[in-house]
């Protein structure tokens, strides 16, 4: 059940309707929805609920039991069965096949003709945001930064919470879990989420899709059938694709929640303007690199030994981050990409001098870090290195070939980098604005942009590009 | 007041927004119960029936109009 599909325009006026008779039982309003993200959940496969519920009532009983202890032997090992259970279950799921893969291709070039049998696991969506979730809990108990929950509706509900369930936003346990303490507001906001959802159905609908069926999709397909112009533009193309992708479901993650009284954190801020790969990654996906550097980076000495230990701790962490996106050796090498940039990036750092600070240094670093961005992105996005290899050699070589790339379809990039340049500030500014409209009106202009949007976007909806993270 | 709502004025707003969305977008209202497992049943004949009511009265133009717009774009060299 995608969010841009009349199934889910249904399922969540149900579950507005189910909220009314609850607005003020606030333990039977979780209930609710813990049933309604359990169902949601199981569109894609009921079996997969269990497990979720499984995670779920690891995490409850993890917290539990650090909290029920105050020896800090106990309690360390506990949390640490606890998190090496969650990230069992996640690599069983998500990375078994890959690794029987990759073992196989290392008896081959040994010369042996055996080989391991594959376990064919279907990739559970969502596994790796769930996870986090629930690894984000017990971790923040063990360090205190967040009290022991005991009310396991409470936990089933932050792991299980439909509009971020599929592709997060990775909300902190520290920032969901008190909202679910105290009873949601008696007055949901209205118009600043009914913004943020339009405009990233329309990001999604429009932009996104027509990118990925026009121009991305084939020029991927097989690369060296196109031109330098068609592969660079390809290129561009595929980072406002996956800008507009996964924006567009994180806005909308955040407005549903918001018209159910909850809030997520942002998790994008004009990444491609960043001047540094270090603020890219303060800019894109804000959640899932925060949660990096609190879980991983900084547990592993950070920045606090000498320059060679902070670039191990600096490679381990990308190297990691990029295979949390999918099992398979392109998501580790872009990893190591933006590993390697940010190490050379702090080095280069005290050299750096006054130029960095003057606009049209400014200027040229934003544009050498886009470019890093999207040679990162073609690894990322290409299905095979062989492919890689094709793209990057088109590219540099260049070829007369026919033209995939056509006004439209870089129109759309031009409008996608437009879109991704409004201040995240806007839809609020907007909603304080248009603040004093009845609120029928908004109904009603809601319901009309969704059938406009409609209108615009191809046939069908391609599912997001991080459900299958 | 748009800038608070409770849940039952959220919930009569979600109602008005489908029934303005499926005004002005009977057309793939109509495809969406076709190819869902509602295809053949009452409901499929209403929403036909609504989609040719919505055409007759001219709801369906700015829909129309958009996507052939949209299209022309699409295809333009």
């Amino acid at each position: 059940m995608l969010f841009p599909t009349l199934d889910f325009l249904l399922f969540f006026v149900v579950v507005l309707a189910l909220m009314v008779p609850f607005a003020r039982a606030h333990a039977l309003r979780k209930l609710v929805l813990v049933a309604a993200s359990y169902f949601f959940y199981a569109q894609w496969n009921w079996h997969y609920c269990l497990l979720l519920a499984g995670s779920s009532l690891l995490t409850y009983v993890g917290g539990i039991a650090i909290g029920a202890t105050s020896a800090p032997r106990t309690r360390k090992l506990i949390v640490g069965i606890t998190v090496a259970m969650h990230l069992l279950l996640l690599s069983t799921f998500k990375y078994l096949d890959f690794l029987v893969g990759s073992a196989n291709h290392l008896l081959h070039a040994f010369g042996t003709d055996r080989e391991l049998p594959f376990m064919e696991i279907i990739l559970p969506v969502g596994i790796s945001f769930f996870t986090f979730h629930g690894i984000s809990y017990l971790v923040d108990v063990y360090r205190g930064d967040v009290a022991v929950c005991r009310r396991p509706v409470d936990i089933f509900l932050y792991l299980s919470f439909f509009p971020q369930l599929i592709a997060g936003p990775i909300v902190r346990a520290a920032f969901f879990l008190p909202q679910l303490a105290r009873p949601p507001a008696e007055r949901m906001p209205l118009a600043e989420p009914l913004l943020l959802i339009i405009g990233g159905l329309f990001k999604k609908v429009v932009i996104a899709t027509y990118l990925a069926t026009d121009l991305v999709d084939p020029v991927f397909f097989d690369p060296s059938r196109y031109g330098t112009a068609d592969l660079m533009l390809a290129a561009y193309g595929y980072a406002v694709q996956i800008y507009c992708d996964f924006s567009a479901y994180t806005d909308m993650a955040i407005g549903f929640a918001a018209l159910l009284g909850y809030q997520f954190p942002i998790n994008f801020n004009q990444p491609y303007r960043a001047q540094s790969l270090r603020e890219f990654w303060q800019r894109w996906h804000i959640s899932l690199s925060s949660w990096l550097r609190d879980y991983l980076y900084k547990p592993l000495g950070g920045s606090r030994g000498g320059r060679w230990f902070t670039a191990r701790n600096l490679m381990i962490t990308m190297l990691l981050g990029g295979i949390w996106h999918g099992a398979a050796w392109k998501f580790v090498a872009w990893g190591g990409l933006h590993g390697i940039g940010l190490v050379i990036e702090r080095w280069l750092q005290p050299w750096s001098g006054d130029w960095a600070r003057k606009p049209l240094g400014r200027a040229l670093a934003v544009l050498i870090v886009f470019h890093i961005v999207c040679l990162g992105w073609i690894l990322f996005r290409a299905d095979s290195f062989d492919t890689v290899v094709i793209y990057l050699t088109t590219l540099v070589h260049g070829q007369d070939a026919a033209m995939q790339a056509t006004p439209f379809t870089v129109a759309l990039i031009v409008l996608g980098l437009a879109l991704h340049a409004v201040p995240r500030d806007v839809p609020g500014r907007l909603a304080r604005l248009l603040g004093e409209r009845p609120a029928w009106l908004w109904g009603v202009t809601a319901g009309f942009a969704i059938a406009m949007i409609d209108a615009l976007g191809p046939e069908g909806v391609a599912p997001f590009i991080y459900f299958q993270f | 007041m748009a800038t608070g709502v409770t849940p039952r004025q959220l919930l009569g707003i979600a109602i008005l927004s489908c029934f303005v969305a499926a005004l002005f977008g009977a057309a793939p209202l109509a495809a969406w119960v076709d190819a869902s497992i509602l295809s053949g049943t009452v409901v499929q004949q209403v929403a036909d029936s609504w989609h040719e009511l919505t055409q007759r009265v001219g709801f369906d133009r700015p829909y129309e109009a958009l996507r052939r717009a949209v299209r022309e774009a699409e295809a333009a060299p």
